[in-house]
C-alpha cells in the first residue's frame, strides 16, 4: 500500500483552519466529526473495477476504505466555514483530500449562498456517497452514479433556497462552477476539465417520499495521459430524476439518469431498490442497467447488476453491510471491469462486506 | 375475594402503562420563541426547519436512545427511533447542510448547554427545569397516545 498525500493541497488547508481557529476558537468552537468505512471484497474474476477501487479475484482489504474528517465553524450567526477532508483508496493508494471546502452566508433563513469547493449535488446521496453510514447498500449502484465518469466536486458558487410547508420541504439549488478531476479508465489516469458550467436541482420532500430532479450542462475535455492529444467531448448534459417512497417497513429507491453528449449520442441508466427494514436489519435488493447508443465515450457503460444485500445496524452510528453483486457486461469498457473482457456478455460476481461508521 | 385479587392485579398491571411523563422543551432565556407545536419541534428535528422565529438558526441537542425521555420523545414527536435520525443527520451534517446536534447523558448537561447557547434547543424532564433557561412547551408523554415509529425516512 502506497500512501500518498496531496502535499499541496494541505498547506493551504491547513492555514485556513488556522486562521479561522486564531479568530473563532473562542465564541465558535470549530466541530469536528468524521466518517470511516472499511472491508473486504472478493471477485470472482481478474481486474473488476468499480468506480475507481480494483477489486481482483482474490480478498482485497483495502477497496472499500474511505476516512474522513469534516470540520465545521459558525463564523457569525448568518455564515459557517465547513471542509472536509477524504482519503480514499483509488488502487491501493491514499489520497488525502478536501472534498469540500466552503464558506456560506444565508441571506435570510431560506436563501443560502456558497463560495468554495462544493459538492455536485446531481443525486439523491451526491454529498454524502463516501459515508456509507447515510444509505442502506454497501455501494450505490455505479450504472448510475458513475455516469459522471468520477466527477464529484467543483470550485464555485451555489444558491439554495430552502422552504418548508406544514410537513413537507422543497429544496433549489443553482450553481456555477468548473471541475478538474483525475478518474482512472482502462488502467490509466484520465484527466478530465470540465471548463466553466452550470447546473440546478430541485428536490421535495414529505413523511414518507422524496423526490429528486437535477441537470446540469458540461464542456468537457478530457486527456488521457500527459502525452496525448486532449479529447474534446464537447457539450454534455446530465439530467438524473428520483423517487423515494418509505412506507410502514417498506422503502422504494429508483433513479434515472441521462447523459447527451453533443452530437455524440447518449447514455441513460436506471436502479430500483427495494428495503425492508426489520428492526437493526435492513435486506435490499437492487436492479441497475445502463445502455448507450454511442461510440465516442469514455464512461461507456453498457451492462446490468442485480445485488442483494443488509444493512445491521451495531449501534446508532454505526452498521455492517454485506451484498453479494452479480454484474454483466454488454459492451465496452463498463464500470465492473478495468479492461473490456475478451468475451462480451461475461459475468461478474463480487462479494463485499464493509464495516461503517460516524463520528 | 378471587375477584378483587384479579382487579388489583389488572389495576397493577395498567398503572404502568398509563404512567405520565412530562418532558419540557427548552431554549435559551433570550430567545423570542415563546411557544411551539408538536409538528413544528418535528420540523425542527426532522431538519426542515433550521431557524428560530426570531432567524437564529437553530443547533438540536438529545439524549441517549437508551434514555425513557429520549424514547418517549422521538416516538411521540419525531416518529423515529433515534438510530434512523442518525443516519438521516448524517446525510445532512456530511453535506454540510446541518449543524452536528449535541448528545448530552443528562438533563443538567442540556440546560447548562442551552443557558449558554443562544442557538440550542433541547428537551428535559420537565421537574427538573430551572430558571436559567426558557420553557416553551410541555408535551405530556402517556403509553397511551405513544405513536408507532416508522423506519426509515425519504432521503
Amino acid at each position: 500500500m502506497l500512501l500518498q498525500i496531496h502535499l499541496s493541497k494541505i498547506p493551504f488547508f491547513l492555514s485556513l483552519c488556522m486562521a479561522l481557529s486564531c479568530q473563532l476558537t473562542l465564541a465558535n468552537p470549530i466541530q469536528i466529526g468524521g466518517f470511516f468505512s472499511t472491508g473486504v471484497a472478493h471477485a470472482s474474476r481478474q481486474n473488476a473495477l468499480l468506480t475507481n477501487n480494483l477489486i481482483e479475484d482474490k480478498t482485497n482489504y483495502l477497496s472499500d476504505t474511505v476516512f474522513g474528517l469534516q470540520l465545521d465553524t459558525r463564523l457569525s450567526q448568518r455564515s459557517r466555514f465547513s471542509a472536509q477532508l477524504q482519503a480514499e483508496d483509488r488502487n491501493n493508494t491514499f489520497d488525502l483530500e478536501a472534498e469540500w471546502l466552503f464558506i456560506s452566508h444565508e441571506l435570510s433563513p431560506n436563501i443560502e449562498l456558497r463560495a468554495g469547493r462544493l459538492r455536485l449535488p446531481l443525486y439523491f446521496i451526491s454529498e454524502t456517497i463516501n459515508v456509507d453510514q447515510s444509505y442502506d447498500w454497501l455501494r450505490p449502484p455505479m450504472e448510475v452514479y458513475a455516469l459522471t465518469g468520477g466527477l464529484t466536486n467543483y470550485n464555485g458558487v451555489s444558491a439554495l433556497f430552502k422552504h418548508h410547508f406544514n410537513a413537507s420541504s422543497i429544496e433549489a439549488e443553482l450553481y456555477k462552477g468548473q471541475a478538474k478531476d483525475i478518474t482512472i479508465i482502462l488502467n490509466s489516469p484520465l484527466f478530465i476539465d470540465t471548463h466553466q458550467f452550470y447546473g440546478g436541482q430541485l428536490t421535495y420532500t414529505a413523511d414518507h417520499i422524496a423526490a429528486r430532479i437535477s441537470r446540469v450542462h458540461l464542456d468537457i475535455t478530457a486527456t488521457f495521459s500527459g502525452n496525448s492529444a486532449p479529447l474534446d467531448l464537447g457539450e454534455v448534459d446530465i439530467s438524473v430524476a428520483g423517487l423515494h417512497y418509505t412506507r410502514n417497513n417498506w422503502g422504494g429507491l429508483v433513479e434515472y439518469g441521462d447523459v447527451k453528449v453533443l452530437d455524440k449520442g447518449k447514455i441513460n441508466a436506471y436502479y430500483v431498490t427495494l428495503t425492508y427494514n426489520f428492526a437493526k436489519v435492513t435486506p435490499n435488493i437492487t436492479f441497475s442497467r445502463s445502455r448507450t447508443n454511442t461510440l465516442f465515450t469514455i464512461t461507456t457503460v453498457q451492462g446490468d447488476s442485480v445485488s442483494a444485500g443488509f444493512r445491521y445496524n451495531l449501534t446508532d452510528r454505526s452498521s455492517m453491510k454485506l451484498e453479494i453483486l452479480r454484474g454483466r457486461l454488454l459492451d465496452g469498457p463498463a464500470y465492473t471491469f478495468t479492461d473490456p473482457p475478451p468475451n462480451f456478455d461475461e459475468k461478474v460476481t463480487l462479494y463485499s462486506m464493509t464495516l461503517n461508521l460516524i463520528f | 375475594m378471587t375477584q378483587i385479587i384479579k382487579w388489583i392485579l389488572l389495576v397493577a398491571l395498567l398503572l404502568p402503562s398509563i404512567a405520565q411523563a412530562d418532558i419540557a422543551i427548552i431554549v435559551h432565556n433570550s430567545n423570542t420563541t415563546n411557544s411551539i407545536s408538536k409538528a413544528e419541534l418535528k420540523n425542527i428535528y426532522r431538519v426542515r426547519v433550521s431557524h428560530f422565529i426570531n432567524r437564529t438558526p437553530i443547533i438540536i441537542s438529545y439524549q441517549p436512545a437508551e434514555k425513557e425521555i429520549s424514547q418517549h420523545f422521538f416516538s411521540h414527536i419525531v416518529n423515529k427511533s433515534l438510530t434512523q435520525l442518525n443516519r438521516f443527520w448524517a446525510t445532512k451534517i456530511f453535506s454540510g447542510r446541518m449543524e452536528r446536534p449535541i448528545q448530552f447523558t443528562e438533563d443538567a448537561l442540556v440546560i447548562q448547554w442551552v443557558s449558554q447557547n443562544i442557538n440550542g434547543i433541547g428537551y428535559i424532564d420537565e421537574s427538573n427545569l430551572t430558571n436559567s433557561v426558557k420553557k416553551i412547551a410541555t408535551i405530556q408523554f402517556t403509553t397511551e397516545n405513544q405513536s408507532k415509529t416508522e423506519p426509515s425516512i425519504p432521503l
